[in-house]
């Protein structure tokens, strides 16, 4: 019995998925936290903004903007800061993303090297610190050029309590603004 | 038509019929008592005298009544030629008939059952070897390997590494096939269930003229037990638990083969179901695994042709220690600093984020022809999907984050001729296509989508002269890699193609009579995997970027093997594999300065470049059976990796070390058989060998301390209804004892586990 080989069974159509190689998945990435601005306002006015954008996310190109912060001494100013996603070179808000999932984030603003009290004034859902806005309280002027305040975001599902310090969660964000006071 | 090279004695028995032998014309009783390899009786063969199935005796001979005159007789038996000839028969006789065996087994014929694999330095072992490993993951029951240890990210994932090659410089075939699924990742382990295996063979050096591209350190192949073993059902069922993870697992086989043996179907099975691990100090979060994998073949087999249908799932979900993914470098130093683990728990089987989901399945067809004048042609076709979903520690919706389809269709073709005792060829053709595509709403796109082409075609020729096995090999390979990137609404299709040639000439021969040799040289080439052309981000896990290249050129190795051994008899056996491989174009990450800045924070950032290596080192092992009733086993391997550019060691290479293993097994009595008491002594020595140069961190922290762990093995057989059950009690270090082990990702983090009983039960029938 001579049998031809003819059993040969490609049964690649079946069982792969519809997608077409070549039709290549859009490279950014949907929930990317690229760029932060930090408005400060005195009665309703802007004062000063400060922003970090790296536009193409985490790696590839350098962030393109990393802003100092400047102030005066001894004013009281109220902060807001708004999250977006530029990946794909459009502009997406975060902001509205990020305190619906309040109760799972947390900003935290750590001064070095400089005098200001920074108090959080927003909450999220269960009312616990949440940190879009802020209250900063500037004293004297700075003396050294290493002033910095840290933004931290942090996420922390399922673990946020109404007194967390910034060792729990995960970083989001982690920025070192440098800070000048006049 | 008998051919000359048919070995057939014809031995005219006794009459021992009670008849005289004057009898009547077809009184005549013709017994057909059939042999092969080593003068083994064959039973199982297919017999058809002028025609007709005859079965056999209580003897296992095939008998028939039979007339006077010519009758035609046709022997089939699969290992072995096809035996067809004419008789005449003029009163009751016995026939002794041998077979010859065909290509495959005939390699193992010749010259001291020296590897059929073309001679390369090889370890064969049987599943069921190493008993205490039974239920334990693919890269665990190799590491009883000697050279072969297990790079792994945490305790859920672990895979191979040959002399500190690992994941695309090694190629795992599973039952002829090249596994398909995402290889390139430290943290893919390769998506095989062992208990679909009958034996593992490991070729310990460059393979690359048989096996192709990333055959570069070595190749392990898993293959299954042989479906025509034994006529009707038979079968295993096995059933393990561990204390340390309260794994659970229960595995079954059935074979069924019909009486006439040509039909052969079987069924097999695996669950596995384990909660978080525990060091010796605490419980590590999120470390327990869920695996189901089934598998069917059928397979057919009469006169010259064969075919086997194989198709098998396999599929899991794995925890990762919830510490592991950081996102930032401060969470970074954070958890290496901390003594403890930021993240412990108690006992759960729950897994959550941060885990990994993957399936494979296969679909295979195997079929071989035997034609005239002792050429067999083999066409294996193939289709496997691996599907894998990988979920961060951090949420965005209720779906993976990283989700990669890998398709991979190949066709191979091999044609082996045996032309004399001395001397026979392969020659083979293979084609593949593979496509990886990141499925929709995947927020991280670390790789692109590609497809990739590969075609190869080679030919080896094998010569047996005085006793010295000779084998020569070539090899061309060609590859086209066609990636799909979009960026910023733009779609960029990057093409490369990788051609090849690779050669291999091996001896191994007779030093004394109790000394072998054996002497390869063979080179070998690796394309460069998707990660390395286009990585261009943070790897999740690490907080580390890593960016790509996309013009490298493939790997280039030139290796050495000398392996010599030292059997006086089979009590008694030495064994030394000495290896250097010259890497040209080695891939592999540089940190470099500065680190990346991001809105996280700076983030360590590594390179993929590439040098010259040299990779090279000895495996030594010592096997002695002596008083009777003792064991005593030992290995030792040393490996070391250097970077001839840099003049600096490589980083991730084994550290040097040694086990070794004492058994004590008594005598067999009425309930209590196959006895055997062991102890196992493994010692690690702390890998000095890194990169030492202070210009950039070359590690996130220092590699462990060395450490020694001890298992305790125990098992026997004992009869419930007269049927043999297996039992087997390990303990897997006993003492113990807290360490962590440089080739674990995880070790910045978390200990290596801690005492871990496992009690098991095999019954065959």
């Amino acid at each position: 019995m001579k049998k031809i080989l003819i059993l040969t069974i490609l049964i690649a159509a079946f069982f792969s998925s519809c997608k077409k190689v070549d039709d290549a998945q859009n490279n950014s990435d949907h929930a990317a936290l690229t760029t932060m601005i930090l408005t400060f306002k005195q009665a309703g006015t802007i004062k000063y903004t400060a922003t970090f954008n790296d536009p193409d996310g985490i790696g590839g190109a350098n962030p393109i903007q990393f802003d100092t912060i400047k102030l005066n001494a001894n004013q009281t100013y109220q902060a807001e800061l708004v999250l977006q996603n530029k990946t794909g070179g459009t502009t997406k808000d975060m902001t509205a993303e990020i305190r619906t999932a309040g109760r799972e984030h947390e900003f935290f603003y750590t001064p070095t090297n400089v005098s200001i009290g920074i108090v959080k004034t927003d909450v999220d859902i269960l009312g616990y610190p949440l940190g879009f806005n802020t209250n900063w309280q500037t004293n004297a002027a700075t003396t050294t050029n290493t002033a910095t305040v840290k933004v931290q975001l942090k996420h922390k599902p399922f673990n946020k309590g109404p007194n967390d310090d910034a060792s729990k969660g995960h970083d989001d964000i982690n920025i070192n603004f440098p800070i000048i006071i006049n | 038509m008998l051919q000359k090279i048919f070995l057939i004695i014809l031995t005219v028995g006794l009459n021992l019929s009670l008849n005289s032998v004057i009898g009547q014309p077809c009184n005549n009783v013709l017994t057909l008592h059939i042999t092969g390899n080593n003068g083994v009786h064959l039973e199982q063969a297919t017999v058809l005298v002028n025609s007709q199935l005859i079965k056999s005796d209580k003897d296992k001979n095939f008998t028939t009544s039979i007339c006077n005159g010519t009758s035609k007789i046709s022997i089939t038996n699969i290992g072995y030629a096809a035996f067809d000839t004419t008789i005449n028969i003029s009163s009751t006789k016995r026939i002794n008939i041998a077979l010859l065996p065909t290509i495959e087994s005939l390699k193992e014929v010749l010259v001291n059952s020296i590897s059929a694999y073309q001679n390369l330095p090889i370890t064969q072992i049987k599943a069921t070897q190493k008993v205490s490993l039974i239920g334990l993951n693919l890269a665990q029951a190799l590491q009883q390997a000697n050279g072969v240890t297990l790079l792994s990210s945490g305790p859920t994932v672990s895979k191979p590494m040959i002399h500190g090659f690992h994941s695309n410089r090694i190629l795992i075939l599973n039952n002829g096939v090249r596994q398909e699924g995402q290889n390139w990742g430290t943290e893919h382990a390769p998506e095989i269930d062992p208990f679909t295996a009958d034996k593992f063979t490991i070729i310990k050096g460059a393979a690359s003229v048989k096996y192709g591209a990333e055959a570069l350190g070595g190749v392990v192949l898993v293959e299954p037990k042989p479906m025509f073993e034994k006529l009707g059902f038979s079968g295993s069922l096995n059933t393990m638990y561990y204390s340390n993870n309260r794994m659970g697992v229960v595995s079954g086989l059935v074979t069924y083969v019909s009486s006439n043996n040509h039909w052969a179907f079987r069924l097999q099975g695996t669950a596995k179901k384990a909660g978080n691990v525990k060091t010796p100090n605490y419980y590590i979060a999120n470390t327990g695994l869920r695996e189901t994998n089934a598998a069917a073949t059928i397979a057919y087999q009469k006169n010259n042709y064969q075919a086997n249908l194989y198709i098998s799932n396999f599929s899991t979900t794995l925890g990762f220690y919830t510490g592991a993914h950081v996102e930032s470098k401060d969470d970074l130093e954070a958890a290496i600093k901390s003594n403890s683990p930021l993240f412990t728990d108690g006992f759960t089987y729950q897994i959550n984020r941060p885990k990994q989901t993957v399936n494979h399945t296969l679909i295979k067809l195997t079929q071989k022809l035997q034609l005239k004048n002792n050429h067999q042609l083999q066409l294996i076709t193939a289709h496997q999907e691996n599907s894998r979903d990988e979920y961060d520690s951090k949420q965005y919706l209720n779906q993976p984050e990283m989700s990669l389809s890998l398709g991979t269709t190949n066709a191979d073709l091999m044609l082996k001729s045996n032309f004399s005792k001395s001397f026979n060829t392969e020659f083979g053709v293979q084609y593949s296509v593979q496509q990886n595509i990141n499925k929709d709403n995947s927020v991280r796109i670390f790789i692109p989508n590609y497809q990739l082409n590969s075609f190869g075609i080679y030919a080896i020729a094998n010569v047996n002269v005085h006793s010295t096995y000779l084998s020569f090999g070539i090899r061309y390979d060609s590859k086209q890699f066609d990636a799909f990137k979009r960026e910023l609404g733009i779609q960029t299709n990057i093409k490369r193609n990788f051609n090849n040639l690779t050669a291999t000439a091996q001896a191994a021969y007779k030093i004394t009579s109790h000394i072998q040799g054996k002497s390869i040289v063979a080179t070998a080439f690796r394309p460069p995997a998707v990660n390395e052309l286009f990585a261009n981000g943070l790897h999740q896990g690490l907080a580390s970027i890593e960016v790509g290249n996309p013009l490298f050129n493939p790997e280039q190795n030139l290796s050495f093997t000398q392996e010599i051994t030292y059997k006086p008899d089979s009590n008694f056996k030495f064994e030394v594999t000495a290896y250097s491989n010259h890497i040209s174009n080695y891939i592999y990450l540089q940190p470099v300065q500065p680190p990346s800045f991001t809105i996280r924070g700076y983030y360590p950032t590594f390179n993929y470049v590439a040098t010259n290596a040299h990779v090279y080192g000895f495996d030594v092992a010592l096997q002695y059976n002596f008083r009777k009733h003792w064991q005593v086993s030992s290995k030792t391997s040393i490996v070391r990796g250097w970077n001839k550019t840099s003049k600096d060691w490589i980083i991730l290479m084994p550290a040097d070390r040694a086990s070794i293993e004492l058994n004590f097994l008594p005598s067999n009595n009425k309930i209590f058989n196959q006895n055997l008491i062991g102890i196992e002594i493994t010692h690690v020595k702390q890998q000095t060998l890194v990169p030492t140069s202070t210009s950039v961190l070359q590690d996130y922290a220092p590699p462990p301390a060395a450490y020694t762990v001890f298992n305790l093995n125990t098992q026997t057989t004992i009869k419930i209804h007269k049927k043999p059950v297996q039992i087997g009690c390990t303990i897997f270090n006993i003492l113990n004892t807290k360490f962590r082990d440089y080739l674990n990702r995880f070790r910045y983090f978390i200990d290596e586990m801690g005492l871990n009983a496992s009690i098991r039960l095999s019954y065959n029938f």
